[in-house]
């Protein structure tokens, strides 16, 4: 019980006015960023992170936190209504939600999606609370071979369940792989593909990529196909009966737990979560006939496990220090901003710090399900406002979310570039998600292999003799050789009909 | 439609005021007649080479309250990170020499000649003082063979060490150079980004032992996981909460001539700025690593306060030793010849 006094105790310290603007605020931003076809969550995030530099830690990470919830449930609400998933981890919600709606019972789908999603968030915090000492105990078993074989599970992972196909999807994980060795060496010091530009010495900006690939890039693409607004219908929002929240009781603990553990897996994200959750809910009903035609199964499937995945992802980046994604990676670099190393640690520099996320992750949680249920106007508000509008906004805030990280205008100009690149990797089909995870994981990759080596004078037997390492590159194996069999397939058959287009991390 | 624009307009309006708060005093008047009569004439900006947070950042903003009381005139610190904080530098050397703006300059400036991340030198400014240390440490994981640093020096001579450090050509790397040079020895270096990295990976097994700043790894000290056997310096270093660490000097006595060394951290201005504008900030700079607040930040941090009276002598010094040491075993990348550095 001292366990919860303490969370009391960190509890009080949230409790002020400004705390609960930044709440808002997130909560808010993210659910725009999720409603709204095209722009993601990682995107938000990334846009975001550079006004929080002068925050204190905490606060910055209460407007990322909530941003990420809010942003992850957002995507439900077009995806019901009018079966445009907002985000890709909303493309399984879609599949029930909208023939719902097309029933008349949008209402009621909506409201069961939020509810679910703030169940997700809260049975997912607890177990991040459970997880993360767990791992943090482990940690100190995590060397240099594991942190590279980590990083390289990640990347093909993403590889194979984000693209299209698996060496389309490795073609973007080597691209971004490539790109992570642009700057100086660390290990030699010798400058790689700066061109003796010495805004290149650390390599390419992460947050100016980042927001050039999801940002510009999504830009570009609907100035060339310049859309309506979405025809905003009136959304509409009942509170599900107590009776049926109560029968989904068991079904949104599955998924809780399914999501929690893909989110813990680096390299998948929350659309990946919701499809395998969605899955395994229609292979263990007794009628999987109904899914896809308005089961309200299906979206406590779905929309319970993608919310789930965030708290998930929280665990190996608290306590191994490992970005499993964009947004992630983003929450370390904030981190290490405000001088806290996740990893072993994490805690003897702020022994808290579970219980700090734990509550930030409740009380985004309750944020979104009081807007979800009870301010549907604003929805409606956001998904109406004229396309060109919002990429004007798009624009302004990835120019000055980019140049406030390093004061740098050359930064802007690798942001602009990235779009057009991420731009053309979308017409031939090339997925995003790997070239960033590649770019992110990449250097962490490389040095530790290095290093690996250098401490086992060259051999490879540790990375068999090590058991944790050993597991690691089991699966890998088994990743590569059952890329066709093994979680892809149960993927693809209901990833084929939605292919979610530039799927978000 | 109009209002929801204006909103729009105005809330990017205000974000994008927010984000470039932090580079207000950019533009300068050229202010050549003014800084002969009183300095200072105009706020003042203190330039980090490192982002917010970090170790060099945290003493800049401990020290930014006190200098500002001193000099009379506001000051504000600027993070500008970017290549080893070789592009703080080049920013400084492009403004004008008249004090107003300060980079917060690190013991880096002394492997730039060789290692070439920037053509400027300790010649392109002048170092106000260097009033903080973090003594480099060698630290081994609490269950190690290594019990004194006599193991660690024959460690070394047997020639089959591997050691962790943070980056090549910084503090750690070269202690055991110098180390290295002094007892005839040889040893693997594995690189891990900072010194706490490192520490960690002697606490895995993966290094037999680590160098690192005291500073970076007190908290696992006080954690009594890992164990610091000497400090590379001549007296003993008493740290709160833990035993006192002996000096490398108790072990090896010729390494008297190459302590103390270890990171460093203080004012410097561009070269040119007349001498009497010099002489105040020195004076205020002064008075505020002397004062309660600084000594207290020190204290809790396991940083050391220097003695070194002529910093800008130092800097050369320092500079010339460390920058043919790098070159000479291998891994400089230019001679310091080609800035001008010559061999000591």
């Amino acid at each position: 019980m001292g366990e919860l006094s303490l969370i009391g105790e960190s509890l009080a310290s949230f409790f002020t006015v400004k705390i609960m603007l930044l709440f808002l605020l997130g909560t808010v931003a993210g659910m725009a960023v999720g409603a709204l076809p095209g722009l993601t969550t990682t995107m938000g995030v990334s846009l975001l992170i550079s006004f929080t530099w002068g925050m204190e830690w905490i606060e910055a990470m209460v407007l990322i936190v909530s941003v990420h919830i809010g942003g992850t449930y957002g995507g439900s609400t077009p995806a019901i209504f009018l079966n445009i998933p907002g985000t890709p981890a909303s493309a399984a919600t879609a599949m029930d939600g909208y023939p719902m709606a097309q029933r008349g019972e949008g209402g009621l789908a909506r409201g069961l999606a939020t509810f679910q999603s703030f169940l997700g968030t809260i049975l997912a915090a607890v177990l991040f609370l459970i997880g993360a000492p767990i791992l943090l105990d482990l940690s100190m078993n995590f060397g240099s071979w594991e942190y590279f074989l980590l990083a390289m599970f990640g990347i093909i992972l993403s590889a194979n369940l984000t693209a299209e196909s698996l060496s389309k999807g490795l073609i973007s994980g080597i691209l971004g792989l490539a790109l992570a060795t642009a700057g100086m060496d660390k290990i030699t010091g010798v400058q790689r593909f700066t061109f003796g530009e010495s805004a290149l010495m650390d390599g390419f900006s992460l947050i100016a990529v980042l927001i050039g690939v999801f940002g510009i890039a999504e830009v570009i693409d609907s100035i060339m196909k310049l859309k309506p607004p979405l025809k905003a219908e009136k959304f509409q929002s009942s509170i599900p009966p107590w009776k049926m929240l109560l029968k989904f009781l068991p079904a949104g603990g599955r998924s809780s737990v399914i999501g929690a553990a893909i989110g813990a897996i680096p390299g998948v994200g929350a659309d990946v979560a919701a499809w395998v959750s969605y899955d395994v809910a229609r292979r263990r009903s007794k009628k999987p006939e109904t899914f896809g035609k308005g089961n309200p199964e299906g979206i406590v499937a779905a929309e319970t496990a993608n919310n789930a995945c965030v708290p998930g992802t929280y665990i190996p980046m608290l306590a191994l220090g490992i970005p499993g994604d964009a947004v992630t990676a983003v929450i370390i670099g904030g981190l290490l901003l405000h001088g806290l190393q996740p990893g072993p640690l994490l805690l003897t520099q702020n022994p808290n710090i579970l219980n700090q996320f734990f509550i930030i992750l409740t009380i985004s949680a309750a944020f979104m399900l009081v807007f979800g249920l009870f301010f549907s106007y604003l929805f409606q508000k956001i998904l109406s406002v004229p396309r060109s509008i919002v990429l004007l906004v798009v624009t302004v805030f990835s120019v000055v979310g980019t140049f406030a990280v390093n004061n740098r205008p050359f930064d802007i100009g690798i942001m602009f570039l990235f779009g057009i690149i991420g731009f053309l990797m979308r017409k031939v089909g090339l997925a995003a998600p790997p070239l960033v995870l590649g770019l992110i994981l990449g250097l962490m990759a490389e040095q530790n292999f290095r290093r690996a080596m250098v401490s086992s004078d060259y051999s490879f037997v540790p990375f068999i003799t090590r058991p944790i390492s050993l597991f690691l590159l089991v699966c890998i194996v088994f990743l590569i050789l059952n890329q066709n069999q093994f979680l892809s397939k149960r993927l693809k058959n209901v990833w084929g009909k939605i292919k979610p287009k530039g799927a978000s991390l | 439609m109009k209002l929801k624009m204006m909103v729009l307009t105005l809330f990017s309006g205000v974000l994008i005021l927010g984000a470039c708060s932090g580079n207000q005093s950019n533009q300068k008047a050229s202010g050549s007649k003014e800084a002969e009569g009183a300095y200072p004439s105009q706020p003042i900006e203190i330039i980090v080479g490192f982002s917010e947070g970090g170790g060099t950042d945290t003493m800049a903003r401990t020290l930014q309250p006190i200098l500002q009381k001193e000099l009379g005139e506001s000051i504000a610190v600027r993070n500008m990170p970017g290549a080893s904080s070789a592009l703080a530098l080049e920013y400084v050397n492009e403004q004008e020499s008249d004090g107003h703006t300060i980079l917060f300059q690190t013991d880096l400036v002394r492997v730039f000649p060789t290692m070439g991340m920037t053509d400027l030198t300790y010649k392109d400014f002048e170092q106000i003082g260097i009033g903080a240390m973090g003594i480099a440490n060698f630290t081994v994981k609490d269950k190690s063979s290594l019990k004194t640093f006599d193991d660690v020096v024959q460690l070394l001579k047997d020639g089959n060490a591997k050691v962790g450090v943070a980056a090549i050509g910084d503090p750690w790397h070269l202690t055991l150079e110098i180390v290295n040079s002094v007892v005839g020895g040889d040893a693997e270096i594995i690189t891990y980004d900072s010194g706490s990295n490192a520490a960690m990976a002697a606490m895995k097994g993966e290094v037999d032992f680590s160098i690192s700043g005291v500073n970076e790894v007190v908290d696992l000290l006080r954690a009594g996981d890992l164990r610091s056997l000497a400090v590379m310096d001549n007296k003993p270093f008493d740290v709160d909460g833990i035993q006192s660490i002996p000096p490398v000097t108790d072990f090896v006595s010729d390494l008297d001539k190459y302590v103390p060394e270890g990171t460093w951290w203080g004012p410097a201005v561009k070269s040119g700025t007349p001498e009497e504008i010099v002489n105040k900030i020195r004076d205020a700079y002064n008075k505020a690593i002397n004062s309660d607040e600084f000594k207290e930040f020190t204290k809790k941090r396991a940083i050391v306060l220097t003695d070194i009276e002529d910093s800008q002598e130092y800097t050369k010094e320092i500079t010339e030793k460390t920058s043919w040491l790098l070159w000479d075993i291998g891994v400089g990348k230019r001679s310091p010849e080609e800035v001008g550095i010559s061999r000591p």
